[in-house]
């Protein structure tokens, strides 16, 4: 179906936001027999936000010159929108931290804050959030100070609480729209609704050896996310409403980190390598009333186990299902129940959106006037839905297709991997691991060249460089872009490669 | 000193925090909260109120959701899931790949999942959401005394707000069978789950009977209860459904009674010329019309029929079952389809083909109308054995569509339609109402239901090669709501 196209547009929009921030602290700091550090912080914090906005529209302009682009001067036809808004919020916090350090060695901190939101009901305002940390740093007692290939080594430990309060204004509110001559309810609200709190566990060792050259980080870390605030899309009996935010679920984050750094400059050769990655496992405890036990955006749906080769395979494969309407060609989904039946029983997880690994390294080089500097980077384990292979592989309609189906399903053998190409639905109207893709890549996402030339006539120094962007991608997804954020892909605009040539000159 | 300046301290802070909390209480912008409704009601308050929940019932695009077609909420679906689903109606005049969801309805190879299902489902719930809320303005006497509104017109408000919620349900329950009941407006989304059960069908008839007895209580005794406002449910409209309701329900001395009831008001009558039904012109000028849409044009917010666009690309045309049924020389054909010009003149509101590819086009959508309700009766009293009067009206029927002038002008050659003879065999004359009603009410969105009550849909539409399964006399419940509800909705047999 389409629309007639309507040319010529204009829009202005201009918005205001005013935020007010009341700060008061106290602060006590006190050395005590030159081992004893103790520093105190206490205080409070108002935040304060309006925002309003007012937008402005029109469509089409009988003349186009660059002194008719205004509102009020497009012509005959009436098109015109305008529209305006405002919101606002506040925040509310009392907070204290207090720090002992004992000779440079041993370090505690403590950390407590109280935040009161407006986005919360009066009942359930105020959140509680507190934290404490320990150190040691081993390498400076007095039975490694002689071990001199090591510079340092601290053992870091931690545990606290955190808020968050990430939602829309009013959330808890039930609001009913009397606009357009109509009275609607908008969104049902939620009295209940509480700060959402995240607990970490954290524990961490720091190496430094000959003088901090090779530095090396690890971090262990364990993070329960309890009362998630999330929109929850009631069921459409109560009408066409948004969704309403709920403290919903349950989230188990843990992982683990590891940061490596060398870096080399006694010589005039001088490089550096830092490498890092990260393992990460997610896992929904709970989801409403739920017990869920998968990744958060975890995909759902049919499993595609092949494509129906034969009239005699869909008969024996759909033996529950009278007068099967699947043709020769069609998606073949996994019948989960053997039931001999495809329907939504037979939906399962699909993928995961969630990495199980992020890694990064980056390396420089400098000799002399020629310096050099790359990063690469990462991901695996990770699923993308390129949902827009739906409109562009297998629409119903009759739109151009990617080469993708040139190895489409035309008769008995030929494909068990895409479907037939067709006006009907062959299956690809289904929510389906069809879409399902692993996103893994590794990119070099920044590599340069310079040269720098000797200063002269008043100028300091002139650099010559060569750097280039996203300049070769290793991935099996068929997507545009697998580092795009989307975890449903319908096809966002790719970050692009390029190459830059360049001159700095200091004067 | 010291002790100054620490009480000093302490009573600022204290003021902060008194200052503060009153500042961390943000009254929404441009949003009511339902405190704020209650304390601070208008008259305006309760008519939008109200107004807005007949919108459901339009044809205009996009009152819910934004320009999602296969989810099947861009307009109301039921040109897909009665006149395509029945046979009558083929999803476009040149086949092609466009809305296969369309065309999973028409060949019944569709799951849950399809977004007819999901469409209508919404639309009959955000109807029925938006009464609950009005109703309970209306009922409460704090918002009356404080508006000021008339007892009349108060009446006559809650009056149309009972029939139309009784319309949406009687959709829902004819299309799914058994389905969450809500009556009221909730108080807060928790209730949304313990709300999310089905309950049997009968309990849903109960309260489509219970809303037709109360509106026909409250509403006055006229063919238009405000003359300025036409649209607004009448009282005829109420006996009407109330017949619908009896009929679908087999309770034929119920039908006969309800129907006698409504033409005793002598509001009604078959007008001569059958296209007046449908004319953009005679809205509301008509006799035969007893409860339709009002769609204008050039409103803000639209208000105007959408389903013109589909007509102007190629959607909604007749299929060759639907076409042989009319007797030769029925002008009842023309008016509904023009083949050559492949105008659906019925649905457009003129026989020409002004307004095809209008999204905003005036045309009304007809829901109820005499002949509809004449046709109910015959087939009453076939089913109680008063043969002779079931054949009389079945040949009122039949006589107006003869003697109505023809589209193109021409004369409609004696013999056409020639009246039926007595009979005292109740399948013939039952075969005669069947036939009747399909050439008499083809796109008006009835079909399917009778099929369905009649108990043929199977036969029928395994002859016209439909994969119909005894599982289809109900559509499956949309696969969204089973999933949000985490199943506490439950599915249809067989899906």
């Amino acid at each position: 179906m389409g629309r007639q196209n309507r040319p010529n547009n204009l829009n202005e929009d201009r918005g205001e936001s005013r935020t007010i921030t009341f700060n008061n602290t106290l602060n006590y700091a006190k050395t005590i027999n030159d081992k004893h550090d103790i520093s105190v912080l206490v205080g409070t914090e108002f935040i304060d936000n309006y925002d309003s906005s007012i937008g402005a529209s029109r469509m089409r302009f009988d003349i186009t010159d660059k002194t008719f682009r205004y509102i009020d001067y497009g012509g005959t036809e009436t098109d015109l929108w305008n529209g305006g808004s405002a919101s606002e919020w506040a925040l509310f916090s009392f907070f204290g931290s207090g720090t002992y350090v004992y000779d440079s060695k041993y370090m505690v901190t403590a950390n407590f804050r109280a935040d009161a939101s407006s986005r919360f009901s009066e009942n359930n305002r105020w959140g509680y959030f507190p934290s404490v940390s320990a150190g040691w740093k081993i390498s400076d007692e007095n039975f490694l100070k002689d071990v001199s290939w090591l510079s340092n080594l601290k053992l870091r430990a931690g545990w606290g609480r955190l808020g968050n309060q990430e939602i829309d204004n009013y959330a808890f509110l039930t609001l009913i729209s009397q606009t357009d001559g109509k009275v609607v309810v908008k969104r049902y609200g939620n009295d209940d609704l509480k700060w959402e709190t995240s607990e970490s566990s954290n524990f961490g060792i720091d190496f430094g050896f000959f003088d901090n050259k090779l530095s090396i980080s690890t971090d262990y870390f364990v993070k329960r996310t309890t009362d998630i605030l999330l929109p929850v899309g009631l069921p459409s009996i109560v009408g066409d409403v948004s969704p309403t935010i709920v403290n919903a679920g349950e989230v188990l984050n843990k992982g683990f980190e590891f940061t490596l750094n060398y870096r080399n400059s006694d010589n005039e050769f001088k490089y550096g390598i830092n490498a890092n990655f990260g393992t990460l496992i997610n896992s929904v405890e709970r989801l409403q009333t739920r017990e869920v036990g998968q990744s958060l955006n975890s995909f759902f749906g049919y499993k595609m186990v092949g494509i129906y080769q034969n009239q005699a395979e869909i008969n024996s494969y759909l033996s529950g299902t009278p007068n099967p309407t699947a043709k020769p060609g069609d998606i073949k989904f996994a019948d989960l129940n053997n039931d001999g039946i495809i329907n939504s029983v037979d939906r399962t997880f699909t993928g995961d959106a969630i990495p199980d690994l992020t890694y990064g390294l980056s390396l420089s080089a400098k000799y002399k006037r020629f310096d050099f500097s790359c990063l690469f980077q990462g991901v695996e384990g990770v699923d993308k839905y390129n949902d827009a292979r739906k409109i562009v592989d297998y629409d119903t309609r009759p739109f151009n297709y990617t080469t993708n189906i040139l190895g489409a399903w035309d008769g008995e053998g030929s494909s068990n991997t895409i479907p037939r190409v067709t006006f009907e639905d062959n299956g690809s109207s289904k929510e389906s691991s069809i879409y399902v893709e692993d996103a893994s890549y590794f990119r070099l996402k920044n590599a340069e060249i310079g040269y720098t030339l000797n200063g002269m006539m008043g100028v300091q120094d002139i650099r010559l460089y060569i750097s280039g962007q996203n300049l070769f991608t290793v991935t099996n997804y068929t997507g545009l872009d697998p580092e795009s954020t989307d975890t449903v892909d319908k096809g966002t605009y790719p970050s692009s490669s390029s190459v830059l040539f360049g001159v700095n000159v200091k004067f | 000193m010291k002790t100054i300046y620490k009480s000093l301290i302490a009573v600022g802070a204290f003021l902060i925090v008194v200052g503060c909390n009153d500042e961390l209480t943000k009254d929404p912008i441009g949003l009511l909260t339902l405190d704020q409704v209650d304390t601070n009601p208008t008259i305006n308050t309760l008519e939008s109120s109200v107004n807005s929940s007949y919108q459901l019932l339009s044809s205009t695009l996009n009152i819910v959701g934004e320009w999602q077609w296969d989810d099947g909420t861009v307009t109301r679906n039921d040109f897909i899931l009665h006149d395509i689903a029945s046979g009558d109606m083929n999803k476009k005049w040149n086949p092609d790949g466009d809305q296969a969801w369309m065309d999973e309805i028409s060949a019944y190879s569709f799951t849950a999942d399809n977004g007819a299902f999901n469409g209508i489902w919404l639309y009959d719930y955000e109807g029925i959401n938006r009464i609950n809320l009005a109703v309970s303005y209306l009922t409460n006497p704090e918002i009356i005394q404080s508006v000021g509104i008339s007892e009349a017109r108060k009446n006559q408000l809650l009056g149309e707000s009972y029939f139309l919620r009784a319309f949406y349900y009687f959709d829902l329950v004819n299309n799914f069978g058994g389905v969450p009941l809500l009556t009221e407006p909730l108080t807060s989304f928790a209730q949304a789950y313990e709300a999310a059960v089905r309950v049997p069908e009968t309990e849903v008839w109960e309260q489509i009977n219970a809303d037709l007895v109360a509106a026909k209580a409250l509403l006055p005794n006229a063919k238009y209860p405000s003359p300025a406002e036409p649209w607004r449910v009448s009282k005829g409209a109420v006996i009407a459904l109330q017949a619908k309701a009896a009929l679908y329900n087999k309770d034929w001395g119920s039908v006969i009674s309800f129907v006698n009831e409504l033409e005793a008001l002598g509001f009604y009558s078959l007008n001569a010329n059958y296209f007046d039904n449908f004319d953009v012109d005679k809205e509301f000028s008509d006799n035969e019309v007893i409860f339709a849409y009002d769609h204008i044009s050039n409103q803000n917010p639209r208000k105007g029929n959408g389903l013109n666009a589909l007509i102007g690309w190629g959607f909604v045309a007749p299929t060759e079952s639907f076409i042989n049924e009319f007797e030769p020389n029925d002008p009842r054909l023309l008016y509904t389809v023009d083949v050559p010009n492949q105008n659906v003149s019925k649905l457009l509101g003129n026989t020409v083909g002004d307004d095809k590819g209008n999204d905003d086009a005036p045309s009304n959508k007809i829901f109820i109308r005499y002949a509809d309700v004449l046709l109910w009766k015959a087939e009453a009293l076939n089913e109680t054995g008063d043969y002779s009067g079931a054949i009389a009206v079945i040949n009122d029927i039949r006589n107006r569509a003869r003697t109505t002038p023809t589209a193109d002008g021409s004369v409609t050659p004696p013999g056409t339609l020639a009246a039926r003879p007595n009979s005292t065999d109740p399948v013939q004359i039952k075969n005669w109402l069947m036939h009747e009603r399909r050439v008499e009410l083809g796109f008006e969105s009835q079909r399917f239901n009778d099929l369905k009550r009649w108990g043929i849909a199977q036969a029928f539409l395994t002859g016209l090669g439909k994969n119909f399964q005894d599982k289809n006399y109900l559509y499956p419940i949309p696969q969204g709501e089973v999933d949000k509800s985490a199943g506490t909705i439950t599915q249809n047999p067989g899906y």
